[in-house]
C-alpha cells in the first residue's frame, strides 16, 4: 500500500468516525442546528478526528444539501399552512399639511396607515388573496387620523380575492381586488390607487397584445327579478400593446372603454357631487351618464442619465355626457431616478399634472387627494422619494390644485411620509 | 450449428469491442475562477482515462448553472453557491443539483505593487467600491483618485465578492467591469491607483494583496474561513454522479486530485 492510498484510507476512516459521532448524537447533520454542527465539527478537528478541509466540506455540502432540499420542497421547518402562505405588508406614518379650498385655516394632522396582505396557493394555478387595511369605509383611503383620545382603530377587509393563472397567456380574478390587477392606468387621475374594484376580471396576453376585460358591480339596488337590469355595473374592456427590451426600454399604450349599465338619475355612496346633479326632496341624483374612453400610454428607458426615465400621459373623454363642454380630461408626467425604491440610497423625482372637468368622470373614483376627490380641478402634484435603507422609504407629496370653474380656490396639500415595508 | 454459435460469438464479441471502444464525453462549464482546477484536473484524468473526453469552458458561474440546468453541461463549476431561484428553477425542469466542494478559495483584495496601503477594513472595502471612499488619502494612501475594477455581474467572484464585502450594495457606476480574473491582475499590475480583487490562483509578484482586518489571505485562514473574503469552490452535478461522472469528481476530492488544485493557485480541502 503507497503512502497516496494509506492516507486516503486514513481519511475515509474519519469519515466513518464522523458518521459515527453523528449516529451517537442521535440525529442526522441535516436536522441539527446550524450553531450546534459548526461546534461538532469544530471539536472533532481540534481533537484531531478531522482536519480543517474536511471540517469545511461538512459545513458547506450540510448547509447546500438543506438549502437545496427546502427550495425542491423536499423538507421545510414550517407548517405546511405556513409554507402556502406568503404574508406582506407596509406600515406608514404621514405629517399631512393642507391648505383645503373650504378650509379658512390651514389644517395639520398626523395619520398612519397598516396593510397585511396575505395569499395562498390553493393549486396549480389558483390562488386566493386577501388584504387588511387600516381606514375607515372610504373606499379612497386606508389612513386612519390619528384622534379621539387615544382610541383604538378599525381594520377593515381591504380585498379578497380568488385568481385562476393560465401561464402565459390568461388569468382570471374574482372578488374584491386592486383595480390595477383589472385594467391598467398609469397615473391615478381617474383611480385612485386604494380602490379596490368589485367583480370578475380576466386578462389576456397574446406575444406584446393583452386584453383586459372586466365587469364590475357598483352597487345592489335591484329587486331580485330585475337585478340584471337595475344594479349598477362596468363593463372594462382594455385592448394594448406592450414593447421593451429588459434593461432598454419599455413602452405600453392602451386604449379603454368604461361602459356603465347605468349612472344617470342614480345616486352613489362617497360621490362628492361635484358632477352635475339634480335634486328631488333632500336627495341627489346624477344628471349624466359616464361611458368613457380613455387613451394611455407610458415610455420608460432605463441606464440614460439616470436608472429609470419614465413619461407617461392619459386621456378620457365621456361620451355619454349630454353637453359638449366639460366633459374630458388628461394627466401627463414625468419621472426620474430608480423605478422602484428599494434599497438605501435609491431615489425617485415625479411630475404629474392633471386636468378633470366636472362631468368627465364619477366623482368618487379620482385619487382623493386631489382637492379632495372631486372634479372640475386642474393642477400638478409633486413627488420625490428616497430609501432611508431597504425597505425604509420617505416621502414628500406636494398637492397644488385648484378648481376649474366658478371662483377659483386653490388647495395645497403636503405630505411627508416615511414607509416600512415588510 | 457449430457455424451458428461461431456467428453468434463472434456477434457478442463485435458489440462488446464497439463498447469497450466507445469514448464517454464529459461537458464542464462555468466559473472562470475554478476553470484552471477543472482544466488541469481534466487533462490529467483524460491522461489516465482515454476513454473520457472532457470539454471544459468558462462563461462564469450564472452561466455553468444555467447550462447545467438546461442540459447542457454535465458539471457546472460555481465559484459561489446556487441561488435559491436557480435551484427552483433546476427542479422546476427536473434537475437535482449536488454540490461538491472542490477547493477553497480566497478573494484577495489587490493592489499596485508601490501602493502604500498594507491593509483594509471590510468597511473601507465597501466605501471604495460603492463610491463613497474615491482617494486612496482617505484611506491613509497618497493624495489620488483610486481606479476601481470588479468582476462583471455574470461571475460567481463578483457575486461572492458583492454578498462577503459589500454587504449586496451596488459596485460605483465608474468601476472599470472586467471578464476575468487574469484581466484584473494584468491591469491592477499595471495601474499605480487601481483596487481589484481576484481568486487566489491569480496572485503574483506584480501585484500586492492587502491584509484585510488586518488577517492575511493565507491557506489556514481561508481554511477556516477566518480571512473574511473566504468561500467554497463548487462543481454541480444533476444528482448523485454515477460512472465516469463520479470517478472525475472522486478524482478531483482525492488527495492527487487535490494537490492539483494547490497547482491551480487555491486551497485544497486535504
Amino acid at each position: 500500500m503507497n503512502k497516496t492510498q494509506k492516507t486516503e484510507k486514513r481519511m475515509k476512516k474519519s469519515e466513518w468516525k464522523i458518521k459515527t459521532v453523528l449516529a451517537l448524537f442521535g440525529f442526522c447533520a441535516i436536522a441539527l442546528h446550524a450553531g450546534e454542527l459548526d461546534r461538532l465539527v469544530n471539536e472533532l478537528v481540534e481533537k484531531g478526528v478531522i482536519d480543517a478541509g474536511k471540517a469545511q466540506e461538512i459545513l458547506t455540502l450540510t448547509e447546500e444539501e438543506m438549502r437545496t432540499d427546502m427550495n425542491a420542497g423536499k423538507v421545510s421547518t414550517l407548517p405546511a399552512w405556513i409554507q402556502k402562505m406568503n404574508l406582506k405588508g407596509d406600515f406608514r406614518f404621514r405629517n399631512q399639511w393642507e391648505a383645503a379650498e373650504d378650509d379658512t385655516v390651514s389644517r395639520m394632522r398626523q395619520r398612519i396607515r397598516f396593510r397585511l396582505n396575505g395569499e395562498a396557493a390553493v393549486a396549480q394555478g389558483f390562488k386566493v388573496g386577501f388584504g387588511l387595511a387600516t381606514g375607515g369605509s372610504d373606499p379612497r383611503s386606508t389612513n386612519q387620523t390619528l384622534e379621539n383620545s387615544f382610541e383604538t382603530k378599525t381594520i377593515m377587509l381591504d380585498y379578497a380575492f380568488a385568481n385562476y393563472t393560465f401561464p402565459k397567456y390568461m388569468g382570471v380574478m374574482l372578488g374584491k381586488f386592486y383595480s390595477n390587477l383589472g385594467f391598467w392606468t398609469p397615473t391615478d387621475y381617474m383611480w385612485d390607487t386604494d380602490i379596490t374594484v368589485e367583480g370578475v376580471a380576466a386578462a389576456f396576453n397574446f406575444k406584446k397584445l393583452f386584453l383586459n376585460t372586466g365587469l364590475y358591480l357598483l352597487d345592489e339596488k335591484g329587486l331580485v327579478e330585475d337585478v340584471i337590469a337595475d344594479n349598477p355595473r362596468l363593463l372594462v374592456l382594455q385592448p394594448g400593446l406592450n414593447l421593451g427590451q429588459a434593461g432598454k426600454y419599455n413602452l405600453k399604450v392602451a386604449g379603454t372603454y368604461y361602459r356603465f349599465n347605468k349612472t344617470k338619475d342614480l345616486t352613489f355612496d362617497d360621490a362628492k357631487w361635484t358632477n352635475s346633479y339634480y335634486t328631488v326632496g333632500s336627495t341627489k341624483f346624477l344628471t349624466n351618464g359616464y361611458n368613457n374612453v380613455s387613451l394611455s400610454g407610458e415610455v420608460a428607458v432605463f441606464e440614460k442619465i439616470f436608472p429609470y426615465i419614465g413619461v407617461c400621459f392619459e386621456m378620457n373623454k365621456n361620451i355619454e355626457a349630454e353637453s359638449d363642454i366639460a366633459n374630458s380630461g388628461m394627466a401627463s408626467g414625468v419621472a426620474f431616478g430608480a423605478e422602484k425604491i428599494k434599497d438605501k440610497g435609491q431615489w425617485q423625482v415625479k411630475c404629474i399634472y392633471r386636468k378633470l372637468e366636472k362631468d368627465a368622470w364619477l366623482d368618487f373614483l379620482p385619487d382623493s387627494d386631489t382637492y379632495g376627490g372631486k372634479t372640475d380641478v386642474k393642477g400638478s402634484e409633486f413627488i420625490v422619494q428616497y430609501g432611508l435603507t431597504r425597505n425604509v422609504v420617505l416621502g414628500l407629496d406636494y398637492y397644488s390644485i385648484e378648481n376649474l370653474r366658478g371662483t377659483i380656490k386653490p388647495e395645497q396639500l403636503l405630505q411627508t411620509d416615511i414607509q416600512f415595508k415588510f | 450449428m457449430k457455424k451458428l454459435s461461431n456467428i453468434i460469438v463472434l456477434s457478442l464479441t463485435s458489440i462488446t469491442l464497439a463498447l469497450a471502444g466507445g469514448t464517454t464525453k464529459l461537458r464542464v462549464g462555468g466559473s472562470t475562477t475554478v476553470l484552471p482546477i477543472a482544466q488541469l484536473a481534466a487533462e490529467e484524468f483524460m491522461n489516465a482515462n482515454p476513454n473520457v473526453t472532457l470539454s471544459v469552458q468558462g462563461g462564469g458561474s450564472g452561466v455553468g448553472i444555467a447550462s447545467l440546468i438546461d442540459g447542457t453541461s454535465d458539471i457546472a463549476d460555481a465559484s459561489r453557491a446556487m441561488k435559491d431561484d436557480e435551484i427552483k428553477t433546476a427542479v422546476a425542469k427536473g434537475i437535482n443539483p449536488v454540490a461538491h466542494v472542490v477547493a477553497m478559495d480566497g478573494i484577495a483584495v489587490i493592489l499596485h505593487s508601490t501602493n502604500k496601503i498594507d491593509n483594509l477594513t471590510i468597511d473601507q472595502i465597501r466605501k471604495i467600491y460603492t463610491g463613497k471612499i474615491s482617494n486612496w488619502k482617505e484611506v491613509g494612501g497618497e493624495d489620488r483618485k483610486i481606479v476601481v475594477l470588479s468582476r462583471d455581474s455574470a461571475s460567481g467572484t463578483f457575486e461572492a465578492f458583492a454578498s462577503l464585502a459589500l454587504n449586496g450594495e451596488k459596485v460605483r457606476k465608474d468601476a472599470l467591469m472586467n471578464a476575468s480574473n487574469k484581466a484584473i491582475a494584468t491591469t491592477v499590475g499595471n495601474t499605480p491607483a487601481a483596487i481589484g480583487y481576484v481568486g487566489l490562483g491569480y496572485l503574483s509578484s506584480k501585484i500586492k494583496a492587502v491584509t484585510v482586518e488586518n488577517i492575511t489571505c493565507t491557506k489556514k485562514n481561508i481554511l477556516t474561513k477566518t480571512y473574511p473574503l473566504s468561500r467554497p469552490l463548487f462543481m454541480y452535478t444533476n444528482g448523485k454522479p454515477k460512472g465516469e461522472l463520479k470517478n472525475f469528481i472522486d478524482f478531483i476530492l482525492s488527495k492527487e486530485g487535490q494537490e492539483l488544485v494547490e497547482t491551480a493557485g487555491y486551497v485544497g480541502l486535504k
